[in-house]
């Protein structure tokens, strides 16, 4: 079982309040299927009680900024406050997660139901996603990140993902991306040195998977860029990828 | 009676019947345990609102 998915089964046993060893069965499945599962729950979690987040949300709006921020942290809690942030107006969520502590935040990221986030996502401030990505580097969740990416403007990722400096993050990230088309204006963003250092940490067995699915939705002109940068890495590597991917995009 | 999502994603992980049947209980309790946990979290962050407002605030939330 992968460290992945030990997190995962981990989390869903938090989620409904039991000992992780209940749901010992769960640790032979993938970390993507108990991510979705998770994320399931927390959904129907969320339409369950709707009419409750949809009057909290609407109280919200009465008090200051500074003291709803304070009953959200004292209070809520980081997954009540993610089931509510999605009902809340983009606008108002920005401003409190501005008065959120950013270890809170990152709490709260790693509860967020992603494709309910889309419009919260594109309302937070630079400097707030900057915080929380290290936050959530910091702890490697990697997972988290991953999921939210597609529901991310592209110029937001393209940014996040310049400020990540480890190729082998990167990859981690780029793992959980469900549709990896969305990857495209990061590659472009990437500079040679940046795309040969993902390629040389892929050849090292660091989720080689990952850069295989991504390369196979690429443009073609982005293949022709990278088959070209995979010409000049060192021989161990470029057999590496020939071994791990004989008819991939950059075969 | 879980959401359809839900189901599907469940269905996907091919749990023994009896398995999944008591997943399904456990998520069901957990379910019925966040009402109770949301209203007692309002009604402690409640009193750190003031007076006036506290009253516009709970009309809001029904209570």
């Amino acid at each position: 079982m992968s460290a992945a998915a030990e997190v995962e089964a981990r989390r869903i046993a938090a989620l409904l309040g039991v000992p992780a060893a209940e749901l010992g069965y769960l640790r032979s499945r993938g970390a993507s299927a108990l991510a979705r599962l998770r994320l399931a729950i927390a959904s129907a979690g969320m339409e369950r009680h709707r009419r409750s987040f949809e009057r909290l949300a609407r109280a919200s709006a009465l008090l200051p900024t500074a003291l709803a921020a304070r009953i959200a942290q004292e209070h809520l809690g980081p997954v009540l406050i993610a089931a509510l942030a999605p009902f809340l107006p983009p606008a108002r969520a920005a401003l409190l997660g501005q008065r959120l502590e950013p270890g809170f935040l990152a709490d709260v990221a790693v509860h967020l139901v992603p494709d309910r986030a889309a419009p919260l996502l594109a309302a937070l401030p630079p400097e707030l996603l900057s915080t929380t990505l290290q936050q959530l580097l910091a702890r490697g969740e990697y997972a988290v990140m991953g999921t939210v990416v597609e529901q991310l403007p592209a110029t937001t990722v393209t940014r996040l993902a310049a400020e990540i400096a480890d190729p082998a993050e990167l990859l981690a990230i780029a793992a959980y991306v469900g549709d990896k088309r969305c990857l495209r204006p990061v590659v472009d963003s990437f500079d040679d040195n940046a795309i040969l250092q993902l390629l040389g940490c892929a050849a090292e067995g660091a989720a080689m998977s990952a850069l295989i699915e991504l390369t196979a939705v690429l443009e073609p002109l982005q293949q022709r860029r990278l088959r070209s940068l995979l010409a000049t890495l060192p021989e161990p590597s470029r057999r590496a990828w020939g071994e791990a991917a004989p008819t991939a995009a950059l075969a | 009676m879980p959401p359809s999502a839900l189901v599907t994603t469940l269905a996907a992980l091919v749990l023994e019947p009896t398995v999944r049947a008591r997943l399904q209980q456990l998520i069901e309790a957990r379910f019925e345990r966040q009402d109770a946990e949301l209203m007692q979290a309002v009604e402690q962050a409640l009193e750190l609102v003031p007076g006036l407002l506290r009253g516009a605030v709970r009309r809001v939330l029904g209570l």
